[in-house]
């Protein structure tokens, strides 16, 4: 049975992800042009639950010119995308895979594995193909969990997909 | 892994899309009688909420609400509700863990290596300075206005506690399907039936032969996740994984991985990683505690396991 501590981490659990859903997401957004001379502000964007759930920030303008300058704190002046959906391929010796990036208000959105045909030896054979791997079982597994999977099969195909996405 | 539908005779409907975030590969598959696009759009839905816990919580995006306040030490800084949340719960753990878990655990983390952004290949140097001792302790939460202050120059470390909340954002936007289930680099949320119109078993990886599962787990809505340090290595020293013992200064020792089972994955996930990090003799006693179920295999290969456990094996 569970302990007095045990209860309260997952109380907290619980809370927390109650509390984050309620709230909806909290966008930090790249600091504001204007941040000059103050102290930089998180600036947020509320996607409010029960609206449509549209996950980019919802001012339009956003997309141009605010969006797209590096912050004016110093923090950085880091790579700006052009918005758009961009594909890129990568290859090696036991297969191919392509992505697709999305980039929104000129940062990385989402990165989606459009193809994956890698037929691994079963020696380094990676654990999201769980099917394959055991297929004399009486249940059909869908997922299987194991130690973080690397991306590192997938560097090339973003490269340059990102390549083609830089301003 | 790859973007399929599966329309056999046998199965339900079901559709998976993999994508990459949080520095793994997310795999979302959905079951029920539904046109795919609308297993899509929800899909959608589902890994927005997970890359907003991944904007928030990053350590290697420095617009990240934690890079942002990692940059100010010693200021009380208003935080969004996931990051203060997730902070929140790690610092639980790490009170539970007599600091053996501890998420300021960032900046020696990037010291070994463990610092390029898994998407950019962009090298991250918080610039933190590396000589100052940080601890959990050096977080002050203060509840009433979501705000946070750093007592110390720092660079928290989200990892263990963040993915668990995007995998649990992402499940309740996927709540409308028969069945569905997550699978975020090996840490998994399933819910209702799976193709088969079957509760899901999910597989637990041996970490010394990963193409035969150790074990197969049954339950109905259930997270598994599993920390353990087979796949993630130093680039500047392969002996060292990314699971860092902070009370002893070294990478933990004498587990090759700990599976946590639990009822939400943020619980699952936070509580793996502290039990991996516990090590071989504290792990199951310590998971038994807080009233989990685990299987952790030891570096000899060494089966270790609640007496809970059992329930969920097939």
């Amino acid at each position: 049975m569970s302990s007095l501590s045990g209860s309260r981490l997952m109380g907290l659990c619980t809370i927390a992800v109650g509390a984050i859903y309620a709230a909806g997401y909290l966008y930090t957004e790249p600091s504001i042009t204007n941040a000059r001379g103050t102290p930089p502000a998180i600036a947020t964007t509320q996607s409010p639950r029960g609206s449509a759930k549209s996950k980019t920030p919802s001012s339009k303008a956003g997309s141009s010119a605010a969006g797209q300058k590096p912050s004016a704190t110093g923090a950085s002046a880091h790579t700006m995308y052009k918005d758009g959906v961009y594909t890129g391929a990568g290859a090696n010796p036991y297969g191919t895979l392509t992505v697709a990036v999305s980039i929104s208000h000129g940062k990385i959105l989402s990165v989606k594995i459009t193809s994956y045909n890698m037929h691994y030896p079963q020696s380094i054979i990676d654990p999201q193909l769980p099917q394959e791997a055991v297929s004399k079982q009486t249940w059909r597994i869908y997922i299987v969990s194991g130690a973080t999977a690397s991306t590192y099969n997938f560097a090339e195909a973003v490269y340059y997909a990102l390549q083609k996405a830089k301003v | 892994m790859p973007s399929c539908a599966h329309n056999t005779k046998r199965e339900t409907p079901n559709l998976a899309e993999s994508f990459l975030l949080m520095g793994t590969t997310v795999t979302i598959r959905v079951v029920g009688d539904a046109p795919d696009l609308r297993m899509q759009e929800s899909i959608q839905r589902a890994i927005g909420a997970m890359h907003a816990v991944e904007r928030a919580c990053s350590r290697f995006d420095e617009d990240s609400a934690l890079r942002e306040l990692c940059r100010h030490p010693g200021q009380l800084t208003p935080v969004p509700p996931v990051l203060f949340h997730a902070l929140r719960i790690a610092c639980e753990v790490s009170h539970l863990t007599a600091g053996v878990f501890d998420p300021t655990v960032g900046r020696i983390l990037e010291l070994q290596g463990f610092n390029r952004h898994y998407l950019t290949g962009e090298e991250i140097s918080s610039g933190v300075p590396s000589n100052i001792p940080t601890s959990y302790r050096d977080i002050i939460l203060v509840q009433d206005n979501l705000s946070v202050r750093l007592d110390k120059p720092m660079m928290l470390d989200l990892g263990a506690v963040a993915k668990g909340l995007a995998i649990d954002l992402a499940a309740k936007e996927l709540g409308e399907w028969d069945g569905f289930a997550i699978d975020a680099g090996g840490d998994v949320y399933v819910h209702g039936v799976d193709p088969m119109g079957e509760v899901w078993t999910v597989g637990v990886e041996d970490p010394h032969h990963a193409e035969e599962p150790i074990a197969l787990l049954r339950a109905g809505d259930m997270a598994v996740c599993t920390s353990g340090s087979a796949k993630r290595r130093s680039p500047l020293d392969p002996d060292i994984h990314h699971l860092w013992n902070p009370a002893e200064n070294r990478p933990a020792r004498g587990l090759a991985s700990c599976t946590v089972v639990a009822p939400i994955a943020v619980l699952a996930d936070v509580s793996a990683t502290a039990a991996f990090l516990l090590g071989p003799d504290r792990a199951i006693p310590f998971i038994e505690d807080i009233g989990l179920v685990a299987l952790c295999v030891k570096e000899n290969g060494q089966i270790l396991q609640t007496h809970t456990m059992k329930e969920y094996l097939t």
